[in-house]
């Protein structure tokens, strides 16, 4: 078992050496307190899990895993982060981490995180979790139309009633660059290419009449 | 004047000449002894012939009032001169008449005392030229009458050459015919004559010459008879001889007099003219004065203003392209002499800066019929340059016709470098604030980041801790010992959490790591969620942008105005709910945040405790961005962000 630690402080590396040593018998555990020495330890060497601080004074640490992910497409790396933004967890998951883990959990937390991550799962603090869950409903889940913001939803309308995109621009005063551009997001949204799919879909919903 | 002289002269003569023959006293030869008087024939007035060749004048009426007197009869004969006396020392005459006293005559008679003096001058053709005296008469053939007294003084001033004629008739004749070019003749006679001839204008005549006493004279040695003479014409009343006199002279008066009366009636109406004209004119002297005095009012008050106001009045006439009127300020602003625009007009156009030239000559020619008004530097010979402010106002003639401009130029150089210095200390300010801004949020950056990760770190390990010891009470016996321990510790684990959270906050309120982590989106997004989280009015954010390419301060810009215009939601707005999209049109940036309150009203937007507007306003200006605040009563407030995306980022 090789873990590497990321982190730019020292007290940090020592804590997390200390649960991860008591948790596993063998376990060879890496250093790094800065993203060079940790990009230098990730392509010298072969590692299990990489635990990584989003916030290493200089570069960010999100930079740091998109690195790490392209030089080690497989490795698995778990986020340690001070910070409990929900923002920061999605871009962290979008830049390939397996789990994001806030630094205000218990060790018992970061154990579990640890072997979830390993076992190639995926893992999240518990308070973050929610905001992350309510963030992919509304991304995922009901119908098409309700992922859209009140703006696109009006605009989808005006769409389907068959208003020409000037047409529209008049009616919300914005510009017709402003109303293709929402256009585009609607399709995009919505999974779709036409106007006319578009148009169908709004009158089947009875969303125009 | 001596052609008017001449023509009034020769009115006299012609007058004298048409007296009636009616007035001339017939001497009647009743008495036994008559006295004879012997005198000229041609001596007008005295005595001269009427065209009937009877004998008249004024010595024919005298002699009638001395027969009257006297009761003695007259004779008059009237003869040529020269034979009179001739006749007279011959002793066929008793009395000689119209005679003059001299030396030579004292021999042969003896002389009453003078009635009346006679001048004579020296007459001579007009292309002669030098006679003035008698001496110059030296060499010149000179006519005269015989029998002339004046011959004795011609010969004494050496005037060999007297010619004598008959009577003063043969002279002026002889004259005409150019036989004589030079002749002395009684004044009255000679001009009577060359007016008679029409030769007035071939002739001049010297100032008078002679003066001569007229007497009458008797034989010598005959005091009887000169006491008789004498005592009869006393004897007549001086009203008498007064009256004779008149009727000749006066006659010559009255037909002369016609154009006297005519003259004289002229005069009154000249007179009479003159006095209107002289009152008219003292009028209009007096108006003319009291205009000239209010003229001169006027123009001494213009001229005060315009001299001593340290503004340039102009006057230009556009025709001819001329300087009608500087003031003298301009010498002072200029440094050049108001002749030297007199002399050359242009020069104004090359006293303006190089820079400032095309756009002065530009704006004037637009403008200058409906008035303009330009601000230039110029150029002072010695190289100093003043800021001048000019307008022009256009000024038409009675045909509505543009033709002058009149105008008035100020130095406002005083007022340009304080408005410089006033634009350069609010740039200082606006540095100041942007870097005492700048440096706020390094400050807090730097801050927040120690807080967050050396704080945050250093609790995190501490609990960390905590729960390695609370893991190990629990494994060692010992059970009220270690639950004692255990309640401490989970106390102090509580404490923990709390600090972290503490810090947390407060790091982000100093400065929200996730604006330099992930950038403005994402921190929008995220500052939305906690208002909606922490005020419960639901925040929707809606971006037509994947990413927003800003700069730190202009995120940072963008992120406080968020931050301000949703406190001010608020506080102040009672929505329920927030709208805020994110777009890019343009190379700018733009913000909306729309909410469902009450709306803002004028006053609030410029009221002085708009002080958050102001401060979001001053936020936007430092990254070169604007704002715009729009309140639509129920329907809530719109705000505006607006921020270039490229360019322009304060220090």
């Amino acid at each position: 078992m090789r873990i590497l630690i990321v982190d730019d402080h020292a007290v940090v590396r020592d804590g997390v050496k200390t649960i991860v040593a008591e948790r596993y018998s063998e376990v060879v555990l890496g250093e790094a307190s800065s993203a060079s020495e940790a990009l230098e330890l990730a392509r010298q060497q072969e590692w299990d899990a990489v635990i990584l601080d989003i916030s290493l004074g200089g570069r960010s640490g999100l930079e740091i895993l998109k690195e790490l992910k392209q030089l080690r497409p497989k490795l698995p790396v778990l986020i340690l982060s001070m910070h409990s933004e929900a923002q920061y967890a999605r871009r962290a998951f979008k830049a390939g981490a397996a789990g994001y883990l806030t630094k205000d959990s218990s060790r018992a937390e970061l154990v579990r995180a640890i072997n979830k991550v390993i076992e190639g799962g995926r893992y999240v603090s518990g308070a973050l979790a929610e905001k992350l869950v309510f963030d992919i409903e509304r991304g995922t889940g009901g119908p098409p139309h309700e992922s859209l913001s009140d703006r696109e939803f009006e605009v989808m309308c005006l769409i389907a009633s068959g208003k020409t995109v000037t047409e529209i621009s008049e009616v919300l005063s914005l510009s017709d660059k402003t109303i293709s551009t929402y256009r585009a997001r609607i399709l995009e949204k919505m999974g779709m290419k036409t106007n006319a799919e578009l148009t169908y879909y709004a009158i089947a919903n009875k969303l125009v009449q | 004047m001596t052609v008017e002289i001449n023509k009034i002269q020769r009115l006299i003569i012609v007058v004298l000449a048409l007296v009636s023959p009616s007035a001339v006293a017939q001497t009647a030869l009743e008495t036994p002894r008559p006295i004879r008087v012997v005198m000229d024939n041609a001596y007008a007035p005295f005595a001269f012939q009427s065209d009937e060749g009877t004998s008249q004048g004024i010595l024919i009426d005298q002699w009638q009032a001395w027969e009257k007197k006297t009761g003695i009869k007259v004779e008059i004969h009237a003869m040529d001169w020269g034979e009179a006396l001739r006749r007279m020392r011959a002793g066929e005459f008793d009395v000689i008449d119209c005679i003059v006293e001299t030396a030579d005559r004292r021999d042969y008679f003896d002389f009453t005392p003078a009635y009346a003096t006679i001048e004579a001058s020296i007459y001579f053709r007009a292309d002669i030229s030098g006679i003035t005296d008698l001496a110059s008469l030296k060499g010149f053939p000179v006519g005269v009458k015989a029998g002339d007294q004046h011959i004795d003084q011609l010969k004494a001033n050496g005037v060999t050459t007297v010619i004598p004629f008959e009577n003063n008739d043969a002279i002026v004749e002889a004259a005409k015919q150019h036989k004589i070019n030079v002749f002395v003749v009684d004044d009255p006679s000679a001009i009577y004559l060359l007016n008679k001839m029409g030769i007035e204008e071939e002739f001049r005549h010297s100032p008078p010459m002679f003066r001569d006493e007229l007497r009458r004279a008797v034989r010598k040695g005959d005091a009887a008879l000169l006491s008789t003479v004498v005592d009869g014409f006393a004897a007549i009343e001086p009203g008498e001889l007064k009256e004779i006199d008149e009727k000749w002279f006066g006659r010559t008066i009255n037909r002369y007099g016609r154009y006297v009366t005519y003259a004289g009636y002229a005069g009154v109406v000249a007179i009479l003219l003159m006095a209107g004209l002289v009152g008219w004119n003292r009028t209009l002297r007096k108006r003319i004065l009291q205009r000239t005095a209010a003229l001169g009012e006027s123009e001494q008050r213009f001229r005060q203003i315009a001299e001593n106001i340290h503004e340039v009045f102009w006057l230009i006439d556009m025709v001819k392209q001329t300087t009608l009127y500087i003031s003298p300020a301009y010498e002072a602003i200029w440094s050049r002499t108001c002749e030297s625009l007199y002399q050359a007009p242009r020069s104004f156009i090359a006293a303006i800066h190089p820079d400032d030239r095309a756009r002065v000559v530009d704006a004037i020619e637009t403008d200058r019929e409906h008035g303009f008004e330009v601000e230039y530097r110029v150029v002072r010979p010695d190289g100093s340059i003043r800021w001048i402010w000019d307008r022009g106002f256009p000024i038409r003639d009675k045909s509505k016709r543009f033709y002058r401009v009149a105008g008035l130029a100020e130095d406002i150089t005083e007022r340009k470098q304080a408005e410089e210095r006033l634009k350069a200390t609010s740039e200082q300010l606006r540095a100041l604030s942007a870097s005492l801004s700048s440096a706020r949020e390094a400050e807090g950056t730097r801050i927040a980041r120690e807080l967050h990760d050396e704080m945050g770190s250093a609790l995190t390990s501490l609990k960390w801790d905590l729960e390695s010891i609370e893991k190990s009470c629990s494994e060692a016996g010992n059970q009220a010992a270690s639950s004692n321990i255990r309640e401490k510790i989970a106390g102090m684990t509580k404490v923990i959490d709390t600090t972290l959270d503490a810090v947390l906050r407060i790091s982000s309120d100093l400065r929200p790591t996730i604006l330099d982590d992930l950038g403005l989106l994402e921190a929008i997004e995220w500052q939305a969620q906690q208002f909606e989280a922490r005020t419960g009015i639901a925040c929707q954010v809606d971006s037509l942008v994947e990413n927003v390419d800003l700069s730190r301060e202009k995120a940072t810009a963008v992120f406080r105005v968020l931050q301000e215009a949703l406190t001010n939601v608020l506080r102040h707005a009672h929505a329920t709910r927030v709208n805020i999209t994110i777009a890019e049109e343009e190379a700018v940036f733009a913000f909306e945040l729309r909410d469902n309150g009450r709306g803002i009203t004028e006053e609030e937007k410029t009221g002085s405790r708009s002080l958050g507007l102001i401060g979001m306003r001053e936020r936007a200006n430092l990254v070169g961005g604007t704002i715009e605040i729009t309140g639509n009563g129920e329907r809530g407030t719109v705000l505006t962000l607006r921020v270039p995306i490229h360019g322009q980022d304060s220090a």
